[in-house]
């Protein structure tokens, strides 16, 4: 198996880069490299990871302001040629900002920035995000966010609906999905979508740092190398 | 090229829920002191700009809020448009 090319994108804020880098260059022994906001190129990069953190203070909106700067119109031309992009937290709301992804998040229903374990379903494992999770599996994977609620039209909610573009539902520990599983209000309680090409993913929760059995948990770690497998 | 004065008013649209406005009403009603209701959180923008007449400002400052400063699937807006006093 040829090593794939990560390119983990920091903006001024982004907190999660580090993790993401541990997680693919020590762990998966990918190769892996940190690209600066302020770039414009993602030259020899085969997937882009999108990290979390509070990229520009959260100001204006969530991701609003780095779906602004150098790299993200290189990000989107990447995503519209079919290169693989996943982003992770404020990553995913970079990717809503830039319109690579439908909706938006709000902020979470009672307002507190929630930070624990989740158990999401795998709502669709065909996918080259989600290949090497069993359809229909829970997982448990943390989450960190205050603005994680996410909403849209109920137009485009029958769309992505229809395309099959739903891939993680948060719900319990047998992997059933109602209301009381729900941590931060998302309609239908969404923790991670995909685009209508099936090349971009963003989800809340952190699959990076549920990724080595030292931490207790490697839930997350088959979702890197899903796309490690897709790419070869 | 004239200058103008431009202030954007920024409120979630009445379908999306607005955590924000509804904490405050909790806390508004709880002191019993008022009666008031219906209370919604927003923001406002204010900047200068130039443009050779205010309806070009108008086009560039409606641009600049569906591409940048407004997103449209969770919030409205309104804008002023003023002569920048020198």
């Amino acid at each position: 198996m040829k090593k794939i090319n990560f390119g983990i994108i920091q903006f001024p804020g982004s907190n999660c880069e580090q993790d993401c880098y541990y997680a693919i260059s020590k762990i998966l022994k990918q190769n892996c490299k940190y690209i600066w906001h302020d770039s414009e190129s993602l030259r020899g990069i085969d997937c882009v990871v999108i990290p979390g953190g509070f990229s520009y203070g959260d100001y204006l909106r969530t991701g609003a302001i780095a779906s602004q700067s150098k790299i993200s119109s290189r990000i989107k031309d990447f995503a519209k040629n079919g290169g693989t992009v996943v982003g992770i937290c404020n990553g995913f709301q970079i990717l809503t900002e830039l319109k690579l992804l439908p909706g938006v998040l709000l902020r979470n229903k009672f307002l507190n920035f929630i930070c624990e374990d989740t158990f999401i379903k795998v709502e669709n494992a065909s996918t080259r995000f989600t290949k090497l999770y069993e359809q229909g599996s829970t997982i448990k994977v943390p989450i960190a966010h205050a603005e994680g609620n996410f909403y849209l039209t109920k137009k485009e909610l029958a769309s992505i609906k229809k395309n099959n573009q739903i891939m993680f539902t948060y719900c319990d520990e047998k992997g059933s999905v109602y209301e009381e599983s729900n941590p931060n209000g998302s309609i239908l309680n969404i923790a991670g979508i995909l685009n209508q090409q099936g090349n971009v993913l963003g989800l809340m929760p952190h699959p990076e740092r549920a990724s080595e059995k030292i931490l207790g948990n490697t839930d997350g770690i088959n979702l890197f190398k899903s796309i490690v497998s897709f790419l070869n | 090229m004239r200058k103008f004065k431009v202030t954007i008013e920024i409120m979630p649209l009445k379908s999306v829920v607005d955590p924000q406005g509804e904490a405050i009403e909790l806390i508004i009603k709880s002191k019993k002191e008022f009666n008031a209701s219906n209370f919604r959180v927003g923001k406002k923008i204010e900047f200068t700009i130039s443009s050779t007449n205010k309806s070009e400002c108008e086009k560039n400052v409606n641009k600049l809020c569906r591409d940048f400063l407004v997103n449209e699937i969770i919030e409205q807006y309104k804008i002023r448009i003023e002569n920048e006093k020198n």
